[in-house]
């Protein structure tokens, strides 16, 4: 949130309906969301966002916290939509028409593929994997810059469940990307 | 390499982290590009955000869940109400073709419509209407009992129906179904078509005449599985087809008029025969009682005979 304005008297606009409150929760909030939405593999993280502030906006006027809880609130209903949109997805068969210019388009090599790939795809798949949990607490630690508790809020764990979710994956995280280490380094499976 | 530890963990998830040791560079990094997913400028807003972004109210109707508005009545719903009070005037009016009696309610609709149920099944209704329109001359409906009989028909014609020609009285509750008399199908066009013993054009054991029919000896078709204990009887009423239709639309509206020996007369004879009356040794009844008691045939409950 910019700071420059208090968040309280935004949010206060906000719940009267002004266009500039809203606007400015929008771009303030809405790439978290998108970002969020995106780290968990979302086909449409720019149509989720957008249902995520529709739900926010028709909602705001019984919200009462703070700006810390304000982004908790927020990205419970990220999360919700965001497993709302996997259940549909998995019921759900992706068609696609055919037509003569898709047929004809031609596909990247592997190479170009390999070479065209950003740092997003990157983290995307390292992302990848981890179990969703793991996934789950650290980007709405590191994304939505959520705290320990908030987390725990959102994702109806206990703290101290988050705290080890966290833990197991960056060291999931860390073997992933560091070379030569031995496979019994991590707590999880020291204790067994 | 050494186990990360709580303090290790925090200073990696801090927004704010610092240095870290050399070994946990790479996850440093890593998680920044984690974190720079949520950096990118906002997406595009759907359609009804940005109209809403635009003007702070949302445009066009908000679904009742969230509001909590009130539902409105669903069309269908309203639409079963008001066939509810059709349906239920339709089955008064089957009711009263059966049994003579017409529901008050239903009544009240056929009161005021153009009647074409009978109040009497001997009488022929004119039912005169209450406001004649000035310069209308509006003729009463002459109705018959058969005539509505067939009209209840499913299996009348329509065209028989339009042009009077399935004015029949003659039918049965239960001869229209073979499967539930035990009766077989006719396998002539009318019983005077089937070869009998006893008719001179019938040959009987030992009669050598030239031109002789040989007597059936066994039945036509094999017995049908469902034919039940009544199996082999209501020959005479095999031939219900369109000829009775006929016969009924040239002998006229009263069954118990048929002519004995004619087929509507085997039909009245089958029907007692299903009923069983004669197996208890009970004479038939004088067709005048069955007069009295008006149509006796469709009286008859179907399901009594089997009981007994």
């Amino acid at each position: 949130m910019n700071h420059d304005l208090d968040f309280a008297a935004v949010l206060s606009a906000a719940r009267s309906g002004e266009p500039w409150a809203c606007t400015r929760i929008w771009s303030t909030y809405a790439p978290l969301v998108a970002g969020y939405a995106r780290s968990h593999g979302s086909r449409e993280p720019e149509d989720l966002t957008s249902e995520v502030f529709l739900s926010l906006f028709r909602g705001i006027g019984t919200f009462t916290g703070d700006e810390s809880a304000f982004r908790g609130h927020l990205f419970t209903i990220a999360r919700r939509r965001l497993v709302d949109e996997f259940r549909a997805s998995s019921r759900r068969v992706i068609e696609q028409a055919w037509s003569e210019s898709v047929a004809h388009e031609p596909t990247a090599s592997a190479e170009e593929q390999a070479l065209s790939a950003t740092s997003k795809d990157r983290v995307a798949s390292i992302l990848g994997d981890l179990t969703p949990d793991q996934r789950e607490v650290l980007t709405l630690r590191l994304v939505a810059d959520l705290t320990v508790e908030q987390v725990a809020r959102a994702t109806q764990r206990s703290p101290g469940a988050v705290k080890a979710l966290q833990h197991r994956a960056l060291e999931a995280l860390r073997r992933r990307i560091g070379p030569g280490v031995p496979a019994s380094t991590s707590r999880e499976e020291k204790a067994l | 390499m050494n186990e990360l530890t709580d303090a290790d963990v925090e200073l990696l998830l801090s927004a704010t982290a610092g240095p870290v040791g050399e070994d946990l560079d790479a996850l440093a990094a890593l998680l920044d590009d984690v974190r720079f997913l949520g950096s990118e400028a906002p997406p595009e807003p759907s359609a009804e955000l940005a109209g809403f972004l635009a003007t702070g109210t949302f445009q066009g109707p908000v679904s009742p869940r969230v509001h909590g508005a009130p539902a409105a009545p669903a069309r269908a719903s309203r639409a079963r109400r008001a066939w509810a009070g059709v349906a239920a005037a339709l089955v008064g009016a089957l009711t009263a073709g059966v049994t003579g009696v017409l529901p008050a309610a239903a009544q009240g609709y056929f009161d005021r419509s153009t009647s074409w149920l009978p109040w009497h099944e001997e009488e022929e209704l004119s039912v005169p209407t209450d406001e004649p329109s000035a310069g209308v001359v509006r003729e009463p409906i002459r109705v018959s009992p058969g005539r509505v009989e067939s009209l209840l028909d499913p299996e009348t014609p329509l065209a028989a129906v339009a042009d009077g020609t399935a004015d029949t009285p003659q039918r049965s509750p239960k001869r229209s179904r073979p499967e539930a008399t035990g009766k077989q199908p006719a396998t002539a066009s009318s019983p005077k078509d089937r070869a009998q013993p006893g008719d001179p054009d019938v040959a009987t054991p030992g009669d050598e005449r030239p031109g002789a029919v040989p007597a059936p000896a066994a039945p036509a078709r094999p017995a049908r599985p469902d034919a039940g204990h009544q199996g082999q009887g209501g020959q005479g009423s095999q031939g219900e087809d369109e000829d009775e239709d006929n016969d009924a639309d040239d002998e006229g509206e009263d069954e118990d008029e048929a002519a004995p020996g004619s087929p509507d007369e085997d039909d009245d004879q089958d029907s007692s025969a299903e009923g069983k009356p004669d197996d208890d040794g009970e004479p038939d009844e004088p067709e005048e009682q069955e007069s009295s008691h008006g149509d006796g045939d469709e009286d008859a409950d179907p399901s009594e005979g089997d009981e007994q």
